[in-house]
Order: C-alpha cells, then sequence, then structure tokens
C-alpha cells in the first residue's frame, strides 16, 4: 500500500519488526507537540465486538475470518507530514535603483528540485554571478535565467556570510561575449 | 506470519495505546499533514499548525459508516 509518501510493506517472518513503528519519540524541550485520541468507528449494522466474544462468526464458512474489535484502535499510527513540498518556483528580478543593481526580494527559499528565475528588468545587460551552481552569467535586457534548486541551495537567501545570487553592473567587455 | 512496517515521511509518530491515545513529541512550529493510519480503516489526513510552544490537541474520529465492506485488508 503506498498512500502519499508512505509505505506498508509486509514482510514474511519479521519478527519484533513492528516494534520499529513504535519506537518513542525522544521529547525535545521546549518544543511543541500534537496530542489527542482515535476513536474507530465500525460500519453501521455490524455488532460491535468486545473482548469477552470469540472474535469470529459463527458460520464455518467463515472460519478464517475473525471480526474485527473496534473498541480498540489496533496497530494505529498518527504521524506529522510536512504540509509544503518541495520544490516550487522563486523569482528573483534584477532591478536598478539608486544605489545601483540589486536583487529583489531579497530573501526567499524554495524547495529541493525547486525553479529559480532570475529576471533582469533593468534597461541592460547584467552578470549574475551564483557561486552554489558554479555560474557567472550575462542575461539581457528583459530577459531571464532559470536554475533548478540543488540540495545544497535549498536556503537560496538570505546571505549571512555571502550572496548565493550576486549581480553585478555588466561591463562592456562581458556585453561582448 | 507476517508484520507490517509503516514508514512514515518525518521522525514524528506515535502508536496509538490501547486506550486511543497519542502525543507526538517535540515538533518544530509549522505547518504539517496530521494522518492516522490504521490497519483496519482507511487514511484520515487533516492539517494542522503547530505553534511554538504549544500542545495541539487533535481528537479523531475515523470509520467507515457505510458503504462497502474493504476487501484489501
Amino acid at each position: 500500500m503506498l498512500r502519499s509518501g508512505v509505505a506498508a510493506i509486509a514482510v514474511a517472518l519479521a519478527v519484533g519488526t513492528a516494534g520499529c513503528a513504535s519506537a518513542p519519540v525522544a521529547p525535545a524541550p521546549g518544543r511543541s507537540g500534537v496530542v489527542g485520541t482515535v476513536q474507530l468507528v465500525p460500519r453501521e449494522g455490524v455488532p460491535a465486538v468486545t473482548h469477552g466474544t470469540s472474535g469470529a462468526y459463527g458460520d464455518r464458512r467463515l472460519r478464517d475470518v475473525r471480526l474485527v474489535d473496534y473498541s480498540t484502535p489496533g496497530f494505529t499510527v498518527v504521524y506529522l507530514e510536512a504540509a509544503q513540498r518541495p520544490g516550487g518556483r522563486v523569482e528573483l528580478a534584477v532591478e536598478e535603483g539608486l544605489s545601483g543593481l540589486h536583487l529583489s526580494p531579497r530573501v526567499d527559499a524554495v524547495g529541493v528540485g525547486g525553479e529559480v528565475v532570475i529576471a533582469n528588468h533593468t534597461g541592460r545587460a547584467a552578470v549574475v554571478s551564483v557561486p552554489s551552481a558554479a555560474l557567472v552569467q550575462s542575461i539581457e535586457a528583459g530577459a531571464q535565467l532559470s536554475l533548478r534548486a540543488g540540495r545544497d541551495a535549498r536556503h537560496l537567501l538570505p546571505a549571512r556570510r555571502r550572496a548565493l545570487v550576486r549581480v553585478r553592473r555588466c561591463t562592456a567587455r562581458s556585453t561582448r561575449r | 506470519m507476517n508484520a507490517t512496517i509503516l514508514v512514515t515521511p518525518t521522525p514524528w509518530f506515535d502508536t496509538v495505546n490501547g486506550r486511543g491515545g497519542y502525543a507526538l513529541t517535540g515538533v518544530p512550529p509549522g505547518r504539517y499533514r496530521v494522518s492516522v493510519w490504521s490497519e483496519r480503516l482507511p487514511v484520515a489526513t487533516r492539517g494542522a499548525v503547530v505553534r511554538a510552544g504549544e500542545s495541539l490537541r487533535l481528537d479523531w474520529v475515523i470509520g467507515t459508516p457505510s458503504g462497502p465492506a474493504r476487501s484489501d485488508r
């Protein structure tokens, strides 16, 4: 069974493997959590089975069929999945201000495998430098550059130590390339 | 003889105890999908926002009150 990234694997004679799913989660002090209860509801018309019954149908043709005891949750697991899917798309614009060329927005993020688009909104060519991708490339006025965010570029910005994407004014030499 | 191993997408999970209770601790704040997987019923999912320092209460009542019986379990 495969459902949204969750795989349930049936294996033969796996003694103790069910314990893997019940491994306790080490609590981290000062962090938040989710608590609650799970109650199973039987189908309409199905008589409730309690611990005192045999747990099987009386019909011998159904001797291998076991009644489900909905009064207990059985093997039930509650788990979290990050709501935000990896990937996505983020667009940076090369703009020109009083202090020269700059990128806007200055802070953004994209998931692994996402697309990073750098669009030149100025009236002249600009050279962008993307050290994480070992890329230095000129973008013509009105044109754009598209990159794929690798694992090491998950957080494209902010740049704490150095800008992962830099832009500088295009020189005459680079324009002729 | 067989066994079932549930592989969850994140390390934050808990097996529901015999009284139906569960607790996911050490969860960083953020938006999540919270799912309940049972060997007896289809997966139930809902969205949740976990805030810093708070314990979010989520109670579930899940089942198949009508419709055909499942044959794949």
